[in-house]
């Protein structure tokens, strides 16, 4: 698999097909990214799609000076993010446009909590907290990436997540009771397997 | 303070380690008996990131990816077109200009004409090359240059073959790849050039394709033999285009076979094998051509 310098260096020479490449590669990551904030599909649709119109009209100024693309793509989906909100894009009501997920408590349960439950949490996390869950969980970034891309220090994102999780463990416990009294149950109970 | 600062440090830094531990494929039970003094605080934490960790099971749909890979290439191609004669494109189109021109007037024209036969290591090839990419610099449209790609992978074919008889498999094998990214170029800016909205604009000359009359040994008359499917996608702005492609890997296939057995004995097999390589991947990306017109619905 050809490295990202290379794909963008062929992309900035005019090389269509090495643009195909660093979207293949990155779509779905900022879709997620992008999906976790906005909720709605479409919604983070159409950002994705701004995303790379946007690196594509800025291709030719990215230089390799100690920031990857992979940080670079995120900072702009970042920005268009905060300038999607400047515009007073509302948010939307928890699941509209999500999948849907079963109404059952106990099936949902079983099924671990679903990525829409997940979201409604994170509204109530600090925008760095959302930052650190969208880029480390929903594209799947490394620290050191998610570092550059919020021009933070290693340590501090690493703080970051760890009050990000024990946050959203919390507020998912007290927005599900039935979870949280399963998961406390269960988290006492060291001898039970297959939780994690 | 200090001290519960450290501790909750601490922590950050275990729930990080565990989660590169577990995006290895290591249990969360492996990962809490390297942390027994945290255990108790990490296993909730793991508990709610395996949750999180779910996330990255979301994907676009396919639709949605597909529609915007194609305005996104589509944009880069219309970008990439305006950057030729502006910006981008224009030291690299005065630097094959410029070498061109240079020929012209050092060597005379005669000389850009005689480059057209040279092989790769010759003097003159730099010239063809050069002259090459004035072409590509020069063309207007996506389906000028899918032309010009095509007819430049007519050109390495005729170069392979040259080579071939002399049982040169590695010359062979570096044109071979020179080949499939003519033929992947045509086959991407055929496509771009099939999503415009307006197609009429990019169409291809009535004459167009023009016979591979410098081919040697080879068919150049008469009924080709084509496999069903290369049947469709001939109608058209693009269609000569493809009917081109499809039909020069029948013609490439029979030279670079005949050129093979006009070989020292001694290399044929390597070139054989050289030559199935890069005729696989050539047919795989006919094939591609072919998906992308049943796709659209060509006739």
């Amino acid at each position: 698999m050809q490295m990202d310098k290379e794909l963008v260096e062929a992309a900035q020479q005019g090389d269509v097909a090495a643009f195909g490449q660093l979207y293949d590669r990155y779509v779905d990551k900022i879709y997620r990214y992008l999906y976790l904030h906005l909720r709605r599909r479409e919604e983070a649709e159409d950002l994705a799609e701004e995303v790379f119109l946007k690196a594509l009209k800025s291709l030719k100024s990215f230089r390799w000076q100690g920031v990857p693309f992979s940080a670079w793509l995120f900072r702009i989906a970042r920005n268009l993010l905060i300038d999607h909100y400047r515009k007073g894009v509302a948010p939307v009501a928890l699941d509209e446009g999500a999948p849907s997920s079963s109404p059952d408590v106990e099936s949902m349960v079983e099924d671990r909590l679903s990525i829409a439950q997940v979201k409604e949490a994170m509204r109530e996390l600090t925008e760095a907290q959302q930052q650190v869950i969208a880029l480390r969980f929903g594209a799947e970034l490394s620290i050191a990436e998610t570092a550059q891309i919020m021009s933070k220090k290693e340590g501090a994102i690493k703080a970051l997540q760890h009050s990000a999780v024990a946050a959203l463990r919390r507020l998912m416990a007290s927005s599900f009771p039935e979870l949280g009294q399963i998961s406390t149950r269960l988290t006492d109970n060291e001898q039970t397997p297959g939780l994690l | 303070m200090s001290k519960r600062l450290d501790s909750s440090e601490l922590l950050a830094e275990a729930l990080d380690h565990c989660l590169d531990l577990l995006a290895q494929g290591e249990s969360a039970e492996t990962c809490l008996a390297r942390y027994p003094q945290l255990a108790e605080e990490l296993r909730p934490l793991l508990k709610s990131t395996a949750e999180l960790r779910g996330m990255a099971s979301l994907q676009l749909s396919q639709a949605a990816r597909e529609k915007i890979r194609a305005r996104i290439l589509h944009e880069f191609s219309r970008s990439a077109n305006r950057k030729s004669w502006f910006t981008m494109g224009v030291w690299r189109w005065a630097s094959a200009s410029a070498a061109a021109i240079l020929a012209m007037a050092v060597l005379g024209a005669g000389t850009v004409r005689a480059s057209l036969d040279s092989l790769p290591g010759s003097p003159m090839y730099e010239v063809k090359i050069a002259t090459e990419q004035v072409q590509l610099a020069l063309a207007r449209s996506d389906t000028d240059r899918a032309r010009i790609h095509a007819d430049l992978a007519d050109k390495r074919a005729q170069e392979m073959a040259a080579e071939a008889r002399f049982g040169k498999a590695k010359e062979v094998s570096h044109l071979g790849n020179k080949l499939n990214s003519h033929i992947e170029r045509a086959i991407e800016l055929t496509q771009l050039a099939e999503e415009d909205e307006s197609p009429p604009r990019d169409a291809a000359p009535k004459d167009y394709p023009p016979k591979p009359s410098r081919l040697q040994g080879t068919p150049t008359d008469g009924p080709l033999r084509t496999a069903p499917t290369a049947r469709k996608g001939f109608k058209g702005p693009m269609g000569p285009v493809r009917q081109t492609l499809r039909q020069r890997f029948i013609i490439h296939q029979r030279m670079l076979e005949a050129a093979i057995d006009e070989a020292p004995p001694a290399h044929r097999p390597a070139l054989r094998k050289t030559l199935g390589e890069h005729g696989l991947k050539y047919r795989k990306l006919l094939e591609k051509l072919g998906e992308a017109s049943q796709e659209q619905g060509s006739p």
